[in-house]
């Protein structure tokens, strides 16, 4: 993002005033327990500016994470650096511009008591509401409270919103999901194994204090980090010890979600995956009217289709982003300039702009209306906009046709089909949008090698730039000899020289093919699937069936003379379960005139680009 | 941590004194000034050890910690083992911020040697 073009409409350059430190950066910290409702107690760890004076009233800025609020060094670093306040490295912006930085340990995990049987539980989002009210009885509080996070924080700021607590005037959530089900743990109704069972590993090992699963996933963490902070006052770490000790009853999701399909199976306690979802809940947050800062990226996972759900159906007052980093933004991650090794915005620049919104939330005049920021990858530019789908698109069909070649033009001959065998070696690999959920690098270089294993159309090169942005549709008439499956369509950049590039990509479980004509939960552009059991329609070996569902959204630049290409898979091995988990199975993907293939392109119309 | 990575290693070169006792075997580490938190876990170091310098074996070593003085004797058993650690530990800190500058950029390579060091 060096271009200068990526300056206009630049979020990080737009929101709130520039900032201005009230305090020196420095600050105290303590760790200690808070007792909620029920008697569990919640260990906090509380940052103040050291130099804030005896009457001086200051907000609150609260995380809430199961990743450890606080966590205790390996020497040497321990000899230098303070314990490292969980997923956030700057708690001396944070208390310099006059907050008190308050992070938690959520029941059930760090050093807080308690036992979770799955995440974003009812009793876990109500600790919220404790915690708000023991900050606004301390002595330095002005009464205001806001929230922000990165994924599982992110989350935890967003279902904060569900307390309607009066303190609560802004929330910040990153990279968090909307509909868990779609997003994360069964996208297109496809099983992300590997996802779901690392994170269960890597939960299970924090909720027993061993940092092993650190080593896994975050070896830059694992590197220097021993464990959890315990609470000031646990100098033999017995009270840390019991709260491991009841941590040993926990839950993981992979345990309650291995081998399920659908969407209505249920977990714990009578509930099902939606119970945990931020769709479920948002009649709580609009009541609440909060502020909203919604950011994300185009190549995590489902979460960036979290943004434009946010965006087509909250009535709060919303600010949306959508860049090109990893998870978390920590790394860049645009696929065409994967030589990059910084990350823009920075993470200074990111906490400050955040802290201009709570500040604009809390001392301004707050924000109206919506508005989001999308970033135009290739072009480098950043837009903004206030409707979504963005002015001046318009879908366009490129039909699968002979010889592998995609056309505007619809197929005119009975019979065109071609034979896939499905080919259980391919693989996005390691480093693709749902690994990165574990906040790893986001690096598709492989398409040229993978490509040879998979079915692949390819267009014409095109005759001028075409800005393609929002979800790209597939429609694919396909026969099986199995009757279940996974379709996934990789969307792809061809340059004059043939360098393949990652565009996007969905993933489609065929028993869930139903377009179901009931009322979706909630908004959305895409074809509606309900992933319901009583919907499931396996496929008749041998019979055309219609599998029509959404990619991930994009917005992306095609430059003149480059070609679209689109590539099909049956399997992403290193992700996703494999379906049918026995046999292989060969289909027939129809380009004819009665069963045309297509995909479905949103495509901006020159004379809009760049204006909105 | 990535924003401090420049000045890491000079911090703790000046924090952490490193003296040798060829006699005793004896290697001594002493830091200065404040720290955060507990001084040392009897454990840590044969940890470090084996995560930054690269160690794969167990060595049999006496860990002798001063908490007030700050002061650890690393007490080994021959003159081949004292040399070793005297040698691993007079980069460990180098090769600890090295490690972690690779690591932050997603070379995750630079440790899939290390030994099994978590419980």
């Amino acid at each position: 993002m060096t271009d200068s073009k990526a300056i206009k409409n630049n979020p990080f350059n737009e929101i709130g005033k520039k900032p201005s430190m009230k305090y020196s950066g420095e600050y105290s910290l303590k760790n200690f327990h808070v007792e909620m409702r029920d008697g569990v107690k919640i260990a906090v760890t509380l940052c103040l500016p050291k130099n804030l004076g005896p009457s001086d009233k200051i907000p609150a800025l609260l995380t809430q994470t199961r990743y450890l609020r606080a966590m205790e060094l390996r020497i040497p670093f321990r000899w230098i650096f303070d314990e490292i306040v969980s997923t956030t490295p700057n708690p001396e912006i944070i208390t310099g511009r006059g907050y008190a930085f308050i992070i938690t340990d959520v029941r059930g995990t760090g050093a807080s008591y308690g036992i979770r049987k799955y995440p974003f539980s009812d009793a876990e989002v109500k600790d919220g509401y404790d915690i708000v009210e023991w900050i606004i009885s301390q002595p330095w509080s002005d009464g205001n409270v806001v929230s922000k996070g990165i994924s599982y924080t992110g989350t935890t700021a967003e279902l904060f919103a569900v307390n309607n607590h009066p303190a609560i005037k802004a929330i910040i959530p990153g990279h968090g999901f909307w509909d868990p089900y779609t997003d994360v743990a069964f996208p297109g109704g496809a099983y992300d194994h590997a996802f779901m069972e690392l994170w269960s590993f890597l939960g299970k090992n924090l909720d027993l204090n061993n940092p092993k699963a650190f080593r896994e996933m975050m070896p830059e963490l694992w590197l220097y980090i021993r464990g959890v902070k315990p609470v000031d006052s646990d100098k033999k770490f017995e009270l840390l010890n019991e709260a491991v000790e009841l941590h040993k009853s926990n839950e993981y999701v992979f345990e309650h979600t291995l081998n399920k399909s659908f969407r209505d199976e249920r977990l714990p306690d009578d509930t099902n995956i939606d119970d945990l979802s931020i769709f479920k809940r948002k009649s709580l947050i609009e009541k609440s009217n909060i502020p909203i800062l919604a950011w994300c990226s185009y190549y995590d996972s489902g979460y960036c289709d979290a943004i434009i759900h946010r965006f087509i159906n909250y009535s709060n007052p919303l600010i949306c982003i959508l860049g090109d980093w990893n998870h978390g933004a920590w790394l860049p991650a645009n696929q065409f300039h994967l030589n990059r090794t910084k990350v823009s915005p920075s993470p200074t620049e990111r906490i400050n702009t955040w802290i201009n919104f709570f500040d604009q939330c809390i001392y301004g005049d707050g924000i109206q209306g919506k508005i989001l920021y999308y970033y135009t990858i290739v072009e480098e530019a950043w837009k903004k906009t206030t409707i979504w789908p963005p002015k001046g698109c318009n879908y366009q069909k490129l039909y699968f046709s002979d010889n592998l070649t995609l056309s505007k033009e619809l197929p005119n001959e009975e019979n065109s089909k071609d034979d896939y065998k499905i080919n259980y070696r391919s693989s996005s690999g390691r480093f693709n949008r749902w690994w990165a959920l574990l906040g790893l690098p986001i690096i598709y270089d492989n398409r040229a090698r993978e490509d040879e294993r998979l079915l692949t159309y390819c267009s014409s090169p095109f005759k001028e730039d075409t800005e393609i942005t929002g979800h790209i549709i597939a429609c694919l008439y396909i026969s099986s000899t199995h009757d279940d499956g996974a379709l996934f369509v990789y969307i792809e950049d061809v340059d004059e020289e043939g360098k393949i590039t990652y565009i996007t990509d969905g993933e489609f479980r065929v028993i869930h093919r139903k377009i179901s004509s009931n009322l979706p939960p909630y908004k959305t552009l895409i074809p509606y699937h309900s992933f319901l059991e009583k919907d499931a329609t396996p496929l008749n070996p041998g019979e055309i069936a219609e599998i029509k569902f959404g990619l991930h959204v994009t917005s992306v630049l095609l430059k003149k003379g480059h070609r679209l290409k689109i590539a099909i898979a049956g399997c992403d091995k290193d992700t996703f379960s494999r379906y049918p988990s026995e046999g292989r199975p060969t289909i027939n993907v129809y380009h004819s005139k009665s069963y045309a293939s297509y995909i479905d392109i949103p495509i901006i119309q020159n004379d809009n680009r760049g204006d909105n | 941590m990535e924003g401090l990575l420049p000045i890491m290693k000079e911090k703790f070169k000046q924090k952490i004194e490193i003296k040798e006792d060829k006699e005793n075997l004896t290697i001594t580490l002493n830091v200065k000034g404040d720290i955060f938190g507990k001084f040392l876990y009897p454990d840590e170091i044969p940890i470090i050890l084996k995560l930054y310098g690269g160690l794969k074996e167990d060595l049999q070593m006496e860990i002798k910690i001063n908490e007030k003085e700050q002061e650890v004797d690393i007490i080994l058993e021959n003159e081949d083992d004292f040399k070793k650690i005297y040698s691993i530990m007079k980069s460990l800190w180098e090769n600890a911020v090295d490690m972690l500058a690779e690591l932050l950029k997603g070379n995750y390579e630079i440790i899939k040697d290390v030994p099994n060091i978590d419980k």
